[in-house]
Order: structure tokens, then sequence, then C-alpha cells
């Protein structure tokens, strides 16, 4: 499902979901999801709640498509969820769960325990813990720059700073990060699957 | 402003920050990639598409409904009305010129009759006053005698 609509515009999807086109609807989630994430990342502290968030912004999104601009599907969405995270966070730190690491293995332990999965895993325990040194902007900066892939011209959109300050954000972060990885991290990582 | 902004507030836009060649590449963040476990992936997105089916149906419903009771509607009315509705919207159309008519007829009289009794002219004479030219003294006695 939701493949059918791969090569339609947001504008197009956004009104068939409108009208309760499930196809529409998911391809939408597929194609926005990842860039929710980060967003979401960037804002609370485990992966699992990123998660949480981003499915409850799309939740959030649906009920309130008329709304939306279609043409501006995204950026209204991450809105959604950036405010999502931030009440996300507000109930994490009322509820002072488990630390960020634990919780970021835990999910990690629901993975396979192959050589590979040993090895993603390890991985992914880094980066979490790489990520969890930044500022909640150097995390959406890079993470919607080097996970998502957008441009800072978008970033700068988006996260409401200035194109400058989104590069400037993005250097500090990789700096920040390659700092907690180690010198051998940009090889490790970057053959990484 | 957070505090990278208050540290930098000379950076503006379009002004690089790759002022030398330390500046660091891009990090692979494929291992945190939530789309990159596709089983992982598709579980989360079916998970989704459940949460939002209620909505999506409820969506559903109001647009079939719409769309349905308008066409619907467009749809059995040549189906059971055709055979008279048509016959009977020209009939009115034509009665309704021929009214009209006779109602524009029967104005223009009535003006120049209205006109001729508020100026004390003979009605007979009234056709002089609309095309505006002084009928003949031989003319005027007619009219007022057949007036009385």
């Amino acid at each position: 499902m939701g493949r059918g609509y791969r090569g339609s515009d947001d504008a197009t999807l956004v009104h068939r979901a409108r009208e309760g086109d499930a196809s529409a609807f998911e391809t939408l989630a597929r194609r926005h999801y990842r860039a929710a994430y980060a967003v979401a990342r960037a804002r609370v502290d485990a992966p699992m709640d990123a998660e949480d968030v981003v499915q409850e912004a799309f939740m959030r999104a649906l009920e309130r498509l008329d709304d939306c601009d279609p043409e501006s599907f995204r950026g209204w969405l991450l809105t959604i969820v950036r405010n999502r995270a931030h009440n996300a966070r507000i109930y994490q730190a009322r509820r002072r769960g488990p630390d960020p690491e634990t919780m970021g293995g835990a999910q990690l332990a629901a993975d396979d325990d192959s050589a590979r999965g040993v090895e993603v895993r390890d991985l992914r325990g880094a980066l979490e813990r790489a990520l969890g040194t930044l500022s909640d902007i150097q995390r959406e900066v890079l993470l919607l720059h080097d996970l998502e892939g957008l441009k800072h011209a978008e970033i700068a959109d988006m996260a409401g700073v200035t194109v400058g300050m989104s590069r400037y954000h993005l250097m500090q972060a990789r700096r920040a990060m390659r700092e907690s990885l180690g010198p051998g991290a940009p090889e490790t990582y970057g053959h990484d699957g | 402003m957070t505090d990278d902004e208050r540290r930098s507030p000379e950076m503006n836009d379009g002004q690089s920050t790759e002022l030398d060649g330390s500046e660091p590449g891009p990090i692979d963040l494929g291992a945190i990639d939530p789309t990159r476990d596709s089983v992982r992936f598709d579980r989360a997105i079916a998970h989704l598409r459940e949460r939002a089916r209620p909505e999506l149906e409820r969506r559903s419903r109001a647009a079939a409904w719409a769309t349905g009771s308008t066409s619907g509607w467009l749809r059995t009315l040549p189906e059971s009305w055709g055979r008279v509705a048509w016959p009977a919207a020209a009939a009115i159309a034509l009665a309704s010129f021929a009214i009209l008519q006779t109602r524009d007829a029967a104005m223009g009289a009535t003006v120049e009759e209205a006109l001729a009794h508020a100026v004390g002219v003979p009605e007979v004479l009234a056709p002089w006053m609309n095309v505006q030219e002084a009928p003949a003294l031989s003319q005027i006695l007619v009219g007022w005698e057949d007036d009385e």
C-alpha cells in the first residue's frame, strides 16, 4: 500500500489523504518519516521516544490535515513534530525515566545477535551517545543534513535560523561528534551499509 | 537565540563556515536511520496505518457523502423527472416570455396615459409628447373634442 503514489507530489497526496485515501497518507508518512524522526530525535533523549513522537505527530497531522497548506506539508508537519517533541521532553523531565543510553540499549537489545547485528548495534550506541553531547539545534541541523539530506536553506527555513547559522551548527556538530566517536570514526561509519 | 548564536553574531546568511581544510566532512548516520531496517520501518508504518484507519474512514465517508449526494441527485433527476420536467420547463419559459411581452406593451400604453393625465393633456395627444413635435391647432381641437 502507498506504492502507487510514489511519484506524486505532496500537494496531491494531501488532497487525497483529506478524502480518506489511506495509500496517499501512507506515502506521505513514508516520505517524511525520517525528517520527522530527525526533528523529534533532536529533542527527546531516547530513540524509542522519538519514534513515539513521530507516530503521534502523524496522527495529529492527519486529524488537522484541513488546516495544512498542501504546498508546504513538510514544514507544517515538522512544526507539529517539534511541538510534540517539546511536550514529550517536558513529560520525560517529570517522569525522570531511565538514562538515555540505557533506553537506546533497550531498543537495540531487540535487534538480532548476529555479528552484523552486534556491529550495527555498537555503531548505533556510539552514535546515540555522541548525539547526546550536542545541543538541540546542533542535533537537529546535523540529523536533517547528514541523515535526511536536506539543504541548508531548507533547514534554516524549518529550524528558524539563518543559512549561515545552519552551516555553523553543522560544523560544530560534526566536530563534536568526531570528538566523541574518536579518530577512526569517519572510516568506520563512512563504510557502514 | 541559542548559545551558539550568541557566541557567533557575525554569522550571516550565505556566509560559508568552510573556512579551511579542517572542515569536518559528513557523518554517516545510517546506523540510526529509522528507515534503514525495512522490516522495522514497515512495522512502524503498519502501526501508523492501523491507528490512522478510523480517521481515514471517517474522511472517506464524509467525502463519499459530499460527492454522492450531489451526483445522486443529479443522476435521479433526468431518470424520474426527465419526461415531465423538460417540457414543463419549456412551457414555463414560453409562457414567461409571452407574459413579459404583453406586459411591456401594456406598460408602454400605461405610461403614456399616466403622463398625459399628469400634465393635463388629452390622452389622444399623448403620442405627440413622445415624438416631441408640436401638433397643429386643428389636431388639438379635434383631440379635445374626442377626449370630452
